[in-house]
C-alpha cells in the first residue's frame, strides 16, 4: 500500500469525495481506492499474506474435521484437562488484553481526558475484536453454535459463574459494537446513525465499565470451580476475581501500546499526523496507568498468599516458577516502565508493554493449563489444537488489519462528520 | 524555598523507592534461589509454622494482610509522586 499511497493522490481514502469532486462508491472504498487488479497486486506483494494463506490451507481442513468428528479428534482434552489452548489462550488470554475498550472509554468520555482521544477508537476496536474472537475460540471449543441460545435464553443457570460470564460477554460485545459504530457510520456517510450512537455514548461507557469489571472478575471466579485441581499459588478463592480484574487493567493498556506500535511501524501510511505525533506521549500516559495497576497487582498477589497462608509453597519448585512468572511478567516491566516514564523513553515503554502482553498470556496459560492438575500429569496440546488456535488468531489479525485499513480509527475522517 | 522542599520530597521518595525495590528484590532472590536464610526467615516469623486454633490462624493471616495493606497505602502515594516527577534534562 505504501507504493500506491506515494504515487496516487487520492489514496488513502480519508473523505467521501474524490479529487475530481465525484463520490467514492462503497466498492471503491472497500478496495481502498485501487482498481481490482492493483488491489490483488498489493495483496500478493505482502509476504504476511502468503504466511496467512499457508496457515489457512493447513488450518481450515482441521477446523472442518473438528466440527465433523468432534473435539476429541483435534485436542487432548479430557475430564482432567477440560480447558486446552482454545480457552486457556483464546478466552482467558484474549479477554484481559481486550480490557482496553472500557479503560480508554472511561478515560476519555467519563474523566474528560481528551488528550487520549487519538487512541480511543483504537482501544475500542481492540476491545471489540478481542472479545469477538474470544467468543469464536469459545465456539470452536463448544461446537454446535446453533445451540447457543439454549444456555442464554432457554435453559438458564443463574447460579453458575459461566452463565454470568456468557451474559456479560454477550451484552458487552453489543456495547462495544455500538461504541465502534460511529467510525463505521462516518466511513459509510450515514451521519444520523452516528449522532444517534453519540447521544448514547455516556450510557454505553458506564455499561462498559459495569459489564467488563464484572466479567473480567468472573473469568477468575471460574477457577473456584476446581479448587483441588489448580495449584494453590495460582488459585485464591477470595482474591481470584481481583487478580484477574487488576491484571486486565495493565494487560489492556499494554496491548494498546503494542498494537499502536505495530501500526506506527507497518501502517504509518494509514495514520494521520496527529496520531503519529502524539503516539509517544500517549504510550507514556498509558504506561503510567499500567504501572500503577502493576504495583497494585503485585501487592494483592502477596496479600492472597498471606490470606491463604501459602508461604511454604514458595520454597518448592512450583513456588520458584510462580516467582519467576511474577518477576519476569510484572516486576521487570514495572521497573522498565518506571524508568522509561521518568526519562520520557517511549521505546522502552513499548518493550515493557510487549513483556506485559506475553506475561498476561503466560499467566492465563499457567492458570488454565500448566498449573492445572499440578499433582497429576502435564497435558501437551495436540498439534491440531495448535493449528486451529493459530488459524483463529490469524483471522483476528486479518480482520483487525481489514478494519484499520478502512475505518477512521487511526486517522480523522475529513468529510462531513 | 519551594525548590528546596521539592528536592527533599524527591530525595525521600527516591530513598523509599530504593528501599522497597531492594527489600522486594532480596525477597524474590531468596525465594527463587531457595536460600537457606529465606527458609529460616519464614520459619522465624511463623510463615510456615503450624497453627493449632482457628483464632491463632486468623489473627496471624489478618495481621500480615493488614500490615501489607497499610504498607501499600503508604507506599502508593510516594510511588505516584516518584512516577510523576520527570527527570530534568
Amino acid at each position: 500500500m505504501k507504493l500506491f499511497t506515494n504515487n496516487k493522490q487520492e489514496v488513502p481514502i480519508v473523505d467521501h469525495c474524490k479529487p475530481d469532486g465525484s463520490k467514492w462508491s462503497i466498492t471503491e472504498k472497500l478496495l481502498l481506492g485501487l482498481s481490482f487488479q492493483d488491489y490483488k497486486k498489493q495483496f500478493f506483494r505482502n509476504p504476511f499474506n502468503w504466511a496467512f494463506i499457508i496457515i489457512f490451507l493447513i488450518g481450515t481442513p482441521i477446523l472442518i474435521e473438528r466440527y465433523l468428528f468432534g473435539l476429541g479428534t483435534v485436542t487432548h482434552s479430557s475430564s482432567d484437562y477440560p480447558w486446552g489452548l482454545f480457552l486457556g489462550f483464546g478466552l482467558f488470554g484474549m479477554v484481559p488484553l481486550s480490557a482496553s475498550g472500557f479503560m480508554l472509554g472511561t478515560t476519555v468520555e467519563l474523566f474528560g481526558r481528551k488528550d487520549f482521544h487519538p487512541i480511543e477508537r483504537l482501544a475500542l476496536l481492540n476491545g471489540l475484536l478481542g472479545y469477538f474472537f474470544a467468543v469464536l475460540f469459545l465456539m470452536v471449543d463448544l461446537g454446535m453454535p446453533w445451540r447457543l441460545p439454549y444456555p442464554m435464553f432457554v435453559s438458564l443457570g443463574p447460579a453458575a459463574v459461566l452463565f454470568l460470564v456468557a451474559w456479560h460477554v454477550a451484552t458487552y460485545l453489543s456495547v462495544q459494537v455500538a461504541e465502534v459504530l460511529p467510525s463505521f457510520f462516518e466511513w459509510l456517510g450515514w451521519l444520523k446513525g452516528k449522532r444517534a450512537i453519540r447521544s448514547m455514548v455516556l450510557g454505553l461507557t458506564v455499561s462498559g465499565i459495569i459489564l467488563s469489571t464484572l466479567h473480567q472478575g468472573a473469568l477468575g471466579a471460574l477457577f473456584t470451580y476446581a479448587p483441588g485441581k489448580l495449584h494453590p499459588l495460582w488459585l485464591s478463592a477470595n482474591f481470584q476475581w481481583i487478580h484477574f480484574f487488576c491484571s486486565s487493567i495493565f494487560g489492556g493498556l499494554c496491548m494498546v501500546i503494542v498494537v499502536s506500535t505495530l501500526i506506527k511501524k507497518f501502517m504509518a501510511w494509514r495514520c494521520d499526523d496527529h496520531f503519529l505525533e502524539t503516539l509517544d506521549n500517549l504510550s507514556l500516559g498509558l504506561a503510567k496507568g499500567a504501572t500503577l495497576a502493576m504495583i497494585t497487582y503485585i501487592v494483592i498477589k502477596f496479600v492472597a498468599i498471606a490470606h491463604d497462608k501459602e508461604w511454604a509453597y514458595l520454597l518448592t519448585g512450583w513456588g520458584q516458577y510462580y516467582l519467576l512468572e511474577i518477576t519476569v511478567a510484572v516486576v521487570l516491566p514495572l521497573i522498565l516502565c518506571v524508568w522509561a516514564i521518568r526519562n520520557d523513553n517511549a521505546t522502552v515503554v513499548r518493550f515493557a508493554a510487549l513483556i506485559v502482553v506475553l506475561g498476561i498470556i503466560w499467566n492465563r496459560l499457567n492458570t488454565a493449563l500448566i498449573c492445572y492438575n499440578w499433582h497429576l500429569y502435564q497435558e501437551i496440546p495436540h498439534w491440531k489444537e495448535v493449528a486451529i488456535t493459530v488459524l483463529v488468531y490469524s483471522s483476528y489479525i486479518i480482520t483487525y488489519r481489514f478494519i484499520l485499513y478502512r475505518l477512521p480509527i487511526v486517522y480523522e475522517w475529513k468529510g462531513e462528520k | 524555598m519551594k525548590q528546596v522542599v521539592n528536592n527533599q520530597k524527591g530525595l525521600i521518595s527516591f530513598i523509599l523507592m530504593v528501599q522497597i525495590t531492594l527489600a522486594f528484590g532480596m525477597m524474590l532472590f531468596g525465594f527463587i534461589f531457595q536460600a537457606e536464610w529465606a527458609k529460616n526467615f519464614m520459619v522465624g516469623v511463623g510463615m510456615i509454622k503450624p497453627m493449632h486454633t482457628q483464632v491463632d490462624y486468623y489473627t496471624y493471616i489478618k495481621g500480615i494482610e493488614y500490615l501489607m495493606c497499610v504498607y501499600y497505602f503508604m507506599t502508593f502515594p510516594v510511588f505516584y509522586m516518584f512516577l510523576s516527577k520527570k527527570k530534568k534534562k
